[in-house]
């Protein structure tokens, strides 16, 4: 009988169809209980290795000394490195520091795009182009941003100088002055992220139906109303997305303007934890001291994670 | 309550003109039904009611006071949105209430009214609940309550069944207009289902296009269709349309199909027409010499329990060109009927169930009247259709 003979097809037809499960799931079974947790391989073994281990690795540091030379053993010191650093005017002033950026951080980071980003919706089509202006500065490294600021801010050559000088005011030098410098890394800090922030409240926004708002009109709210009893409630999961991960973000990202724009300085006046925290590792190698502040600031981070949540989380909005 | 005026009111989206010379009043206490197709323009007419939209001219009045520039949280107009819109971060309670919270009313004032307006629709016992716990029926109650509860001027629902499944359709449309005859107050409901329109409406308008068609009583539009668009588009199956032409032979005018010929009025235009024939206008058997009578083939049969729709397939006329096809009408017979697909009957219409348009889609009043057929007219009286629109209603 020839292979393409219309009996051969109907046979094939009739085979059950292959199983699609791989190998190992095939060999387990479908029901086994090992088989959800192959299905998480890969996502526990990267955690495991870029999250888990070193922070378990940065625990074991913190209690060793040690300065990054192989050839020198590490030894056990227990928490002396915790009481070191806690006790360093350096922790302290990085800590206020620290206080202030995320102090700053809320007005200005988290709730200053609500009112932009409401504006721009209630535009509808025509707030696209201030909407792209506004993402811009986003898209921008962090190093050139830095880069730009350095040269506007100059205080012998820079643009900003000359600005004020037509305006007959003398610009001081803000990087070079302990009160100002951190307020200059906020400033920028902040317009870098303003856009950011405004998109995801856009989005946020997106999600309430026109249709409340229609209502809520038709109840005889005005726009005051409308966005004290309808928007903000609605957009508290945004909110508190933003919040969140802005104050994260915040230690993270103003590393590289502090490093690039004042190393720190004036008097540590603008080094925040992050910046400590690199300064004891890899400026003067203590790597115990490092991993310390490490763990402390892990710790903080946790401590306003879990405040947030008791505090706003049961305020927010979830479901529509 | 109040009389709602809309006087040359046209609405356009940049080049997209939506409603054109739109002039409507509503009288105190009508519940008119605003009725058409997607994109006829209704719901953009309810909208510019309620101060949703600006007309791009015209103007609006609500008791004989201009509020074409009243922002609509001054119009004191109540609105069923179709996805009801209720707040979802509040509870029901706080939806009913809110309107009334803003007016400043004691809390125990408003904790009353929203009792009493959620007694009414029977859902007292919901109050706590948030939006997403209630079902859609609950939901469209809801939005009802929270529409009377502030005593507006008027009410206007903006398709507010379109959500529900056809039995609490049925239910809720009957509680919707029991609940405005009750209060008294004027209503404009935008719907594009034709069976609310009828059995809800003082008056329905029809609409196409961003104009209004024809404005009547649910029984004058269904009985006097003023166009082939209010004809077919009011009543379900629609009304059976036959393409034809108006022809003035031999000293005598007739109207000629490729599957029937009917004498008309000497006075009746030549040119393209169509014949329109309600589907319940359709009865079995041999009528009167006078009547309408064709020959048709059952193509299908669908037994609805009470009644039963029939596809007929009619005969093209010897001088007909072959490559036509055969005129299809579809009969609404009142019961069960044993037929089957290929039966050959002989069915009849009486001529003042017969509507004839011209061809711009306008009826021809007079064209089916013909002095022979007068005694005829007196005898039926469109008694059969009057029966078939209360069946069908």
């Amino acid at each position: 009988m020839s292979m393409l003979s219309p009996s051969t097809g109907a046979t094939l037809n009739a085979v059950a169809p292959a199983r699609r499960d791989g190998w190992l799931v095939s060999r387990l079974g479908a029901e086994s209980a090992l088989v959800p947790w192959l299905y998480l391989v890969p996502t526990l073994i990267l955690l495991a290795l870029f999250t888990y281990w070193p922070l378990l690795q940065t625990a074991y540091l913190s209690l060793v000394d040690w300065n990054m030379n192989p050839s020198q053993p590490t030894q056990f010191v227990g928490t002396e490195n915790y009481g070191r650093v806690f006790g360093s005017t350096l922790f302290q002033t990085a800590l206020l520091n620290t206080v202030i950026y995320i102090g700053a951080s809320i007005p200005l980071k988290v709730l200053l795009p609500i009112p932009v980003a409401v504006f721009l919706w209630s535009l509808g089509t025509r707030g696209h182009f201030y909407r792209a202006i506004l993402f811009l500065p986003t898209l921008i490294s962090f190093v050139v941003v830095g880069v730009a600021f350095l040269w506007i801010l100059n205080p012998i050559f820079g643009y900003a100088k000359q600005f004020f000088a037509l305006a007959g005011y003398r610009l001081p030098n803000l990087l070079a002055d302990p009160d100002a410098a951190i307020w200059v890394i906020i400033g920028i800090s902040t317009w870098k992220v303003l856009g950011f922030n405004m998109l995801i409240y856009l989005a946020g926004l997106a999600s309430i139906n026109r249709e409340y708002i229609e209502a809520m009109r038709m109840d005889g709210a005005g726009d005051l109303t409308i966005f004290r009893r309808l928007i903000w409630p609605l957009l508290t999961p945004t909110l508190m997305f933003v919040m969140i991960s802005t104050i994260i973000f915040t230690m993270q990202q103003v590393f590289t303007p502090i490093d690039l724009m004042t190393e720190g300085g004036p008097s540590n006046s603008t080094t925040n934890l992050f910046y400590m925290i690199y300064q004891y590792s890899f400026v003067t190698f203590d790597v115990g001291g490092g991993a310390a502040g490490t763990m402390m600031l892990f710790a903080l981070l946790m401590i306003l994670a879990l405040l947030q949540i008791r505090l706003f989380d049961r305020r927010a909005h979830y479901k529509q | 309550m109040a009389t709602i005026a809309f006087n040359n009111i046209c609405k356009s989206f940049g080049e997209n003109q939506v409603v054109r010379d739109f002039n409507l009043t509503i009288e105190d206490g009508e519940f008119v039904v605003l009725v058409g197709p997607s994109g006829c323009g209704k719901t953009t007419s309810l909208r510019m009611l309620a101060g949703l939209e600006a007309p791009t001219s015209g103007r609006i009045a609500l008791n004989n006071v201009d509020i074409t520039d009243v922002p609509s949280k001054a119009r004191e107009l109540a609105m069923v949105f179709q996805s009801y819109a209720l707040y979802p971060h509040m509870s029901v309670a706080d939806n009913i209430g809110f309107a009334l919270s803003l007016q400043k009313r004691p809390a125990q004032a408003i904790r009353a009214e929203v009792l009493a307006a959620a007694k009414r629709l029977e859902i007292d016992h919901l109050l706590a609940r948030k939006p997403r716990e209630l079902s859609g029926g609950q939901r469209q109650r809801v939005a009802v309550a929270r529409a009377i509860v502030r005593q507006p001027q008027a009410f206007l629902f903006d398709e507010p069944l379109s959500n529900l499944d056809a039995k609490l359709r049925h239910s809720a449309r009957v509680e919707i207009r029991k609940l405005q005859q009750q209060l008294g107050t004027t209503a404009l409901y935008v719907t594009h289902d034709q069976i609310e329109a009828m059995t809800m409406a003082d008056r329905i308008v029809v609409m196409e296009g961003g104009c209004i068609r024809q404005v009547g009583t649910p029984m004058e539009l269904y009985m006097h269709p003023n166009s082939v668009f209010v004809a077919s588009f009011l009543g379900a199956p629609p009304t059976n349309c036959i393409a034809g032409e108006v022809v003035h032979a031999a000293g005598s005018v007739q109207f000629c199909s490729d599957s029937l010929n009917l004498a008309l009025h000497p006075e009746t235009p030549r040119g393209p027409a169509t014949l329109g024939i309600r589907p319940e206008s359709l009865q079995p058997g041999e009528g009167m010499a006078a009547h309408l009578q064709l020959q048709g083939a059952v193509r299908f049969v669908e037994a609805l329990g009470a009644e039963t729709l029939v596809d007929l397939s009619i005969a093209r006329q010897s001088g007909a060109p072959h490559q036509a096809p055969p005129t299809e009408l579809t009969a609404r017979l009142p019961g069960h009927h044993c037929l089957t697909s290929g039966d050959i009957l002989p069915f009849h219409v009486a001529r003042q169930d017969l509507r004839l348009f011209g061809s711009d889609g306008n009826v021809l009043a007079d064209a089916i009247k013909t002095p022979d057929h007068a005694a005829d007219e007196q005898m039926g009286d469109g008694g059969g259709l009057q029966r078939a629109v209360a069946e069908y209603v």
